[in-house]
């Protein structure tokens, strides 16, 4: 009896340790990150637009979601006092500077991980502060960041808010969803939202997905035309400002009451 | 239900389109109104509805062809364009800018042009405002007497100058003789401060047509306009040509209302005496003076700015 059960066990103990670790490699993954839309049309009467985001998460204690768009260089004019008189006093180069930088988070990230996390994980104020540099003949104030991100934050190119939601699903499982709010300066191209689980201040899933921005119809046809036969486009221009300026004149010259 | 918002390729925004329409509309008016350009006004007013600036300016720019266009033709029907006077303005113009982009490059070397730039440009507003103001509030009130002492007033060294100048013409339209280099040289001047303050300069020119070219009111909004018509018919190719900043969309929606907005101010303007039309010019001349005033003294919200902007 025994030396049979011995035998059951034995064969069924592949079966066992197999059914564990597949079980661990899903609790583990996210799976169906899914954004919708993942297209988006920026047509004539396009004005940014929602992305939902929804996802399958294992459990954890809070989940951040980043988009990124590439770095550039940028060369600013910085006020300062001369005299009792706000002036443009500097130019300052600020280097590495995320185009966008758009965050939602299940709660603030000073609660999910510390800032060297941050900073690795490139997520937040942190990160950016890290990662922004500050170059100018004139001596630096100190308050450059602080300054930046308020100039970003104004021209709607930095967000970062609070908005993702997560709610049990099956054991062991949660359900993401978030609204991600792309602004309609972002430009076009194709931009990487990054899921990221994080427990006990680690990160322990991530994920990816693709959002596809492009021109289409007429923006798309009159961007092609400024840049690849300029100077039609400004002929055109010319000629476009000059026919309804003569024509608005006619109008009005028709109408009752034209003074001659 | 179909968006109200438009999407402006080339500067990569989305705006209202009755905001476009309406900041068109008032500019028109101002410009079909006192010969004025605009975009002293209608830049910044792009700017802080997101419009990068260097798409701002040069959408602006584009938009004011459409307006100085209908502007003309309106105040040419009513024979109020001295094209004359006009190409000799243009002329130095020309001659005013370019050495006012050196002067610029200078006094950027010295370290010293922006605050030469701002100081330049509240001096220059009030001047002109508190004057056109004071002389046109004197003027409405004593109208007889002015008349009168002006008949009987001998001429100011200002004039005997003038008058002793070489290659004197006459400009039928305007009713006035002068050298040809009175017209040349002050919109050299021109120019050059249009160059320093980076806008198109019609708000300079029209005090100077007024007051040291001694055109007729009228005669001064159509002129104006013509020159800046062809100011603006050059900038708005070059910026298409070498920057790419022209959003054609975005001056279309502008131009409809500024058009429209000129025609208007045109037969409002034709309605008006001379002196009720410079004094509004000169209250706004002083509104958009103590406005600059102000943005110089008071702390701005934040410390960085886009190139290009004042």
């Amino acid at each position: 009896m025994i030396r049979i059960f011995f035998t059951i066990v034995c064969l069924l103990l592949p079966v066992i340790a197999g059914a564990v670790v597949a079980d661990t490699t899903t609790q583990d993954t996210i799976s169906a990150l899914i954004l919708s839309p993942d297209q988006i049309e920026m047509g004539t009467f396009y004005h940014g637009a929602n992305v939902q985001v929804s996802a399958d998460i294992p459990e954890c204690e809070s989940a951040v979601l980043v988009l990124k768009v590439g770095t550039e260089e940028m060369t600013l004019n910085r006020k300062g006092r001369v005299a009792g008189i706000w002036l443009n006093v500097a130019q300052v180069t600020v280097q590495d500077v995320p185009k966008m930088y758009l965050l939602a988070a299940s709660e603030s990230l000073d609660r999910i991980c510390d800032t060297s996390i941050q900073r690795e994980m490139q997520l937040g104020v942190a990160y950016l502060r890290s990662h922004i540099h500050f170059v100018s003949e004139e001596p630096l104030t100190g308050s450059e960041f602080d300054e930046f991100m308020k100039f970003k934050k104004e021209n709607g190119a930095y967000r970062m808010d609070l908005g993702v939601d997560l709610s049990p699903a099956e054991p062991g499982r949660l359900k993401l969803s978030a609204r991600l709010p792309v602004p309609p300066t972002m430009p076009p191209g194709t931009y990487e939202v990054e899921l990221l689980c994080f427990r006990g201040g680690q990160p322990t899933a991530s994920a990816s997905a693709d959002v596809t921005l492009d021109r289409v119809g007429l923006a798309r046809m009159m961007v092609d035309l400024a840049h690849d036969r300029s100077a039609l486009y400004g002929i055109l221009a010319v000629a476009v400002a000059m026919v309804v300026g003569l024509v608005m004149g006619v109008i009005f010259d028709s109408l009752p009451g034209a003074g001659h | 239900m179909p968006s109200l918002y438009i999407y402006l390729p080339v500067a990569n925004v989305s705006v209202h389109i009755l905001v476009l329409l309406g900041l068109g509309l008032l500019v028109g008016f101002l410009s079909g109104l006192f010969g004025v350009g605009g975009g002293f006004l209608l830049t910044p007013l792009l700017m802080m509805i997101g419009i990068p600036p260097t798409v701002a300016a040069a959408s602006d720019a584009n938009q004011i062809v459409a307006a100085s266009t209908s502007g003309t033709f309106a105040h040419w029907r009513l024979g109020n364009v001295d094209f004359k006077m006009g190409l000799l303005l243009v002329m130095g113009g020309v001659i005013g800018g370019t050495l006012g982009v050196q002067l610029i490059k200078m006094l950027r070397a010295a370290g010293n042009a922006d605050f030469v730039i701002k100081v330049t440009y509240v001096v220059m507003l009030a001047i002109i405002g508190s004057y056109m103001f004071q002389e046109s509030l004197s003027s409405l009130r004593s109208r007889p007497l002015q008349e009168a002492r002006t008949k009987s007033a001998k001429p100011s060294w200002f004039a005997r100058c003038c008058e002793a100048l070489p290659f004197s013409m006459q400009f039928e339209k305007s009713g006035v003789r002068m050298s040809v280099f009175m017209p040349l040289v002050l919109g050299t001047l021109v120019g050059v401060l249009s160059a320093l303050m980076g806008v198109g300069g019609g708000f300079i020119m029209v005090p100077v047509m007024i007051y040291m070219l001694r055109m007729p009111m009228h005669v001064v909004v159509g002129t104006s306009l013509f020159q800046v018509l062809f100011t603006c018919v050059v900038v708005t190719f070059m910026q298409s040509y070498y920057n790419h900043t022209v959003d054609l969309l975005l001056a279309v929606f502008l131009l409809v209302g500024s058009t429209t907005g000129a025609q208007l101010g045109a037969r409002v303007g034709s309605r008006m005496k001379a002196d009720q039309l410079k004094i509004v010019l000169a209250g706004i001349v002083l509104l958009v003076m103590v406005k600059m005033a102000l943005d110089l003294l008071l702390p701005p919200g934040t410390l960085f700015s886009y190139q290009g902007g004042h």
